[in-house]
């Protein structure tokens, strides 16, 4: 029995075949068919000595006896016929899992398998036109024996596929088209469909994840240190230029002899004035991170830090910087406002593609680690391989406005350690024995369980 | 007409800083005024008082940049010197791209920022002398008839009066007589001086 081996080889196909299918459910339930079908003929096959039932819904005689040898030809043939349809869908999927994604590429190939799967592929032919594109399987010509199939995207008509005889054949239930045909080149339609659906979803998925990335990274720099040192700048910067103004012009009308004691005493007082307005700005600061304590819940850093790697990793790969995690696992958690604590992360990796800049030997590279120290703490610490620091910053390097950036501001690390320490962590760093700097900083978790709730 | 002294105007939002520099022009002998709000300069300002506008590029509500748009569709020539903070270049850059004279960060020494002061009001200076003549010399030539300012087209493009004559299908005498009030309704000497007034007008 040819047929059966046949089928028996194809169904294994399918079973091998149906893990990439199984997201399709309308495919699916297209090969599901034929699998029944097939299924239905083999039992019919194996039955053949009992009576063939209508309950395999393909009995068109009804009351017709096995054993018959045309029945066994006429079933042989619909056999055939249901493993070339099977065969055809699979090639489909093959192609569509093969395309690399290209659509052109999944159409050209699917208009040149359609012809061998029709009943006289020695003179069929293909063509699928959608849109305003058109894909012809080699041997295409126009021809009037032609069998069509909507191609409908998202519900709207986008195109046709066809097959064409290029050459007359005799009379079936659509022109010399089977009924079977027609089944098919309807699967195929709604199969190219839903994979040109997919495919212009995705490729609008990858212009919006660029545009996503874009501007995640837009939003974490405003939304840092990046905003805030600026604001922080500008805003510190007012009185700074008023007192250096009051102070020169003062000097000025001195040397001119244009002014009155009383006159310089008032300007003096407006220098005051200044003086203590820049160093609001300081506390509001201060205030602002400090104030933060009722958003502090229980923490996993490791899941903070996972967070901030999404982030900070585009700004790895913009400077060509490897980011790399190494993660103790299972790290008590700590009371902390994940936020603030993000933003000390992100600041310290920042610096740190930063202290890479214009190092062109390997390793570029950022390493985050996370451990638990004794004393019921946990250490982050964020380590590069840059250009290190002078020996004689020191402690300087946390003071507001101190930087050894060209373009930086200095408050960054001023503003880490504050968060640090308002968690009652500590943030430091250390010269790393062949080069480069780690910044560390702890915060605290607490063991036991709190007997004093009332 | 009446001849206004420089000022400098300073637009600043902060009280502190505007106080503190009109105490410093003050100090040199400048005459300064100072606003506090964009909408509040454009308000005041007039188009013929000479000085330069020293405006902070970081203001709520209109901008120091948007100003200087503002003050560009007005066709304003009063030059600009743009305070900018530390982190400010691009907008710094965009403001002279956009014809700012200057700009100079906060905070400034005194000295930078009076030298750029001064840089501005002789480039004010200039600019509207340089208006006012050609002014004057476009009245000039708004008073010549439709013929005097052919021929004198002609007298700048080096036609002798013969050539003029032959062109306009007049008399060589005629020529000469509008030649002549030509000569005398502009104010000019020489024909050399002539061609110099016009292409100053054509600049």
């Amino acid at each position: 029995m040819v047929g059966s081996r046949r089928l028996n080889r194809n169904a294994g196909l399918a079973v091998r075949y149906s893990g990439f299918i199984r997201s399709r459910s309308s495919f699916q339930t297209a090969v599901q068919d034929h699998l029944e079908t097939c299924s239905d003929l083999m039992h019919r096959k194996r039955d053949g000595n009992g009576h063939m039932t209508d309950e395999s819904g393909f009995d068109d005689t009804g009351s017709a006896r096995p054993e018959s040898d045309d029945e066994l030809r006429r079933m042989s043939l619909l056999l055939s016929e249901r493993i070339k349809e099977l065969d055809c869908l699979y090639g489909i999927s093959h192609i569509v899992e093969n395309s690399g994604g290209s659509l052109d590429s999944i159409l050209q190939e699917t208009a040149e398998l359609l012809p061998r799967s029709w009943a006289y592929p020695e003179v069929a032919c293909a063509r699928i036109a959608i849109w305003d594109d058109e894909f012809t399987c080699y041997k295409y010509a126009p021809s009037p024996w032609v069998q069509r199939a909507p191609i409908s995207v998202h519900g709207e008509h986008a195109g046709d596929v066809e097959v064409l005889y290029l050459e007359e054949r005799p009379e079936r239930t659509e022109g010399p088209f089977a009924a079977e045909e027609r089944r098919l080149l309807d699967a195929v339609a709604e199969r190219l469909g839903h994979t040109v659906e997919r495919l212009t979803a995705e490729h609008l998925l990858a212009l919006g994840e660029h545009e996503l990335r874009d501007q995640l990274t837009h939003l974490a720099r405003v939304s840092t240190m990046g905003e805030m040192a600026t604001n922080i700048a500008h805003e510190v910067n007012q009185p700074l230029t008023a007192i250096g103004t009051y102070a020169d012009a003062c000097g000025r009308m001195i040397r001119a002899g244009t002014t009155q004691d009383q006159e310089v005493l008032d300007v003096l007082g407006r220098i005051t004035d200044e003086a203590q307005r820049a160093g609001g700005i300081v506390h509001r600061l201060r205030d602002l991170i400090c104030k933060h304590e009722t958003t502090r819940v229980q923490r996993d850093l490791n899941a903070l830090i996972l967070d901030v790697e999404q982030l900070a990793s585009v700004d790895a790969r913009l400077h060509d910087v490897e980011l790399r995690l190494v993660l103790t696992p299972s790290l008590p958690t700590v009371p902390a406002d994940g936020i603030q604590i993000q933003q000390v992360v992100l600041n310290l990796i920042r610096n740190a593609i930063d202290a890479l800049e214009g190092m062109d030997s390997p390793p570029r590279e950022v390493v985050v680690r996370t451990l638990v120290r004794e004393g019921d703490e946990v250490e982050v610490s964020v380590c590069d391989s840059g250009c290190g620091l002078p020996e004689e910053v020191g402690d300087r390097l946390f003071e507001p406005f101190f930087t050894t950036k060209q373009h930086g501001v200095g408050v960054g690390l001023s503003i880490s350690r504050a968060i640090v320490t308002a968690h009652n962590g500590r943030l430091w760093y250390s010269h790393n024995a062949d080069r480069g700097t780690t910044f560390f900083f702890t915060l605290p978790f607490i063991t036991e369980v709190n007997h004093g709730a009332a | 007409m009446v001849q206004h002294e420089s000022a400098v105007f300073v637009v600043d939002d902060d009280p502190a800083v505007r106080d503190s520099l009109a105490l410093l022009l003050r100090s040199v002998g400048l005459k300064g005024e100072v606003f506090s709000s964009a909408p509040e300069f454009l308000d005041a300002y007039d188009p013929t008082r000479p000085g330069c506008l020293v405006l902070d590029v970081r203001m709520p509500g209109m901008s120091g940049l948007e100003l200087q748009q503002r003050l560009d569709n007005l066709h304003s020539t009063l030059p600009i010197i743009f305070l900018t903070a530390h982190g400010d270049v691009p907008m710094a850059v965009a403001a002279v791209k956009a014809g700012a004279a200057d700009f100079i960060q906060k905070p400034f020494r005194d000295q930078d920022l009076l030298d750029k002061i001064q840089h501005a009001i002789a480039q004010d200076g200039r600019i509207r002398e340089k208006l006012a003549d050609r002014q004057n010399i476009l009245s000039r030539i708004e008073s010549l008839t439709p013929r005097e300012q052919e021929v004198m087209e002609m007298v700048v493009d080096g036609k002798a009066n013969k050539v003029i004559a032959i062109d306009l299908g007049l008399s060589q005498r005629t020529v000469e007589i509008h030649r002549a009030r030509v000569m005398q309704k502009m104010g000019a000497d020489s024909v050399s001086q002539l061609v110099q007034m016009v292409m100053r007008v054509q600049e």
